[in-house]
């Protein structure tokens, strides 16, 4: 099997990340809720898997580094607690589902307003139009770092400042970048970065989380047993508990612990240059292929390791589905939950066959799909 | 048909002195805010051997549930030192008959 579904889930991990989560299963007692050994041994593999996460995304309190089931979570989270009746927010078609349902939710629901800055047909962004997008009463702009579908990273330092210009929150959906591309709250001038364990940062399914700015405070979310303050009626102030109800995933936190061991260790410049390598070498490749369309890419804009194609006008889940069945590629097909970049691509209908990069592909791998590629493109 | 079990005498009685009676001592006692703040003082002792060690919320300090740190009376003055030079952060100290 050759897996091009990192974009999804990474499924070729560190093989240290499968230990310990099987290490933890046996050995865990619940977070924060005892002091045997069992209990504090899941406590000290949290505490350490959030230093190493505000490490990553250089944040200066790694409590506020709060875990979430997923990124999504994490999203409807931020845009929850900060856009409500009256307030308005900002976004790009880019976006996610994760980010433009809850969103819509917002409008739909309680009087909230959004724009939504659009793409153009090479999935490209004017960051004057996003400027334009400002109101007196716009409180949050929240945007993709890296589009899951075409894998172009967008400039988010220059987005945030922008918005800081307008006085509103600037929050980063870094589902796709976290753990390749480099990501710095205080130098990029983020407040709020949402991230999930399951894709580039190597971690298990069921893992991701939040980082706050020190200046930024969110209302709480869920509710419930913190292990601590048992008897106050509320969810307590600090953080993280505020913003962690339950006993957290421990279990797939620590599995998560070590992946984000094993970007520090290979750092974050050589994967994401790993990557851009095997992006081009496909894209360069596939640019040879006749009918192939590449989407994304244009104008020197830097990259993820996503890639979306197509082969003609073949249904993009046909391609997939030849690819998987005859050639074992697992690629991704559809909408890929991102409804408005297809919308501005041209592809709603054909949708587009999605290939991702994870660390550990080859670029014997890659030319195994372009091989792949031309016979599919020659027959059909 | 006889049984062949082999019958064994009762096994005697190990005879141990009682342990002695459990009394209350003074304890210094850090209470915390949030788990991080306990895991925090935790992950540094373990390095720079600070004395005392996690122990549940003594009902004395506060109802309910959570972390504390314990340390013997005499090592208050280096615990708080400790506190202070690595910038730990705690809720409170107290001073806790204990066992």
């Amino acid at each position: 099997m050759i897996y091009f579904d990192n974009a999804a889930t990474t499924m070729l991990k560190p093989p240290e990340v499968a230990q310990a989560v099987a290490a933890a299963i046996n050995s865990f007692g619940g977070v924060g809720r005892a002091t045997h050994d069992a209990a504090l041994g899941a406590d000290m593999t949290v505490y350490r898997a959030r230093r190493q996460v505000a490490k990553l995304f250089g944040a200066p309190d790694p409590k506020r580094v709060v875990f979430t089931h997923n990124v999504t979570e994490a999203l409807n989270i931020i845009i929850t607690g900060l856009v409500g009746s009256g307030d308005h927010a900002v976004t790009t078609a880019a976006s996610h589902n994760s980010v433009l349902r809850p969103l819509f939710r917002a409008t739909d629901k309680l009087g909230a307003q959004a724009s939504v800055l659009a793409v153009d047909t090479q999935a490209r962004i004017d960051y004057e139009e996003f400027d334009s997008l400002f109101r007196s009463n716009t409180r949050l702009a929240i945007v993709t770092h890296a589009s899951n579908l075409t894998g172009d990273v967008y400039d988010i330092a220059r987005m945030a400042s922008i918005t800081h210009a307008h006085g509103a929150l600037f929050a980063v959906d870094a589902a796709q970048s976290a753990g390749v591309i480099d990501i710095d709250m205080v130098r990029d001038s983020l407040d709020i970065v949402a991230f999930t364990g399951h894709k580039s940062l190597y971690g298990p399914q069921g893992t991701g989380g939040l980082v706050l700015a020190p200046h930024v405070d969110l209302p709480s979310y869920n509710e419930g047993g913190t292990g601590t303050h048992s008897y106050e009626r509320r969810q307590p102030e600090f953080y993280p508990e505020h913003l962690e109800a339950g006993t957290l995933n421990a279990h797939g936190i620590a599995g998560l612990l070590e992946g984000l061991n094993y970007i520090e260790k290979t750092g974050v410049t050589a994967i994401h240059g790993k990557l851009r390598g095997l992006v081009a070498r496909l894209e360069a490749g596939a640019g040879t292929i006749h009918s192939i369309r590449i989407y994304g890419g244009h104008g020197g804009i830097d990259r993820c390791g996503v890639v979306a194609l197509n082969v003609g006008n073949v249904p993009s889940a046909e391609v997939a589905d030849i690819l998987s069945n005859e050639y074992g590629i697992c690629t991704r097909a559809g909408a890929h939950c991102a409804p408005l970049m297809h919308e501005a691509l041209g592809t709603s209908d054909q949708g587009a066959v999605r290939m991702s990069f994870g660390s550990f592909n080859t670029e014997t791998e890659v030319d195994a799909a372009l091989e792949a590629l031309a016979e599919i493109a020659g027959r059909v | 048909m006889e049984d062949q079990t082999t019958s064994t005498m009762p096994d005697t009685p190990t005879v141990t002195a009682p342990k002695p009676r459990r009394t209350k001592s003074l304890k210094v006692v850090l209470g915390f805010a949030s788990l991080d703040d306990a895991m925090a003082l935790e992950d540094c002792a373990r390095t720079h051997r600070i004395p005392g060690r996690i122990i549940p919320l003594p009902s004395e300090i506060a109802a309910g549930c959570g972390l504390a740190w314990m340390a013997s009376l005499a090592d208050r003055e280096t615990l708080v030192e400790s506190l202070k030079l690595y910038n730990l952060t705690y809720e409170g100290i107290f001073e806790v008959l204990m066992y």
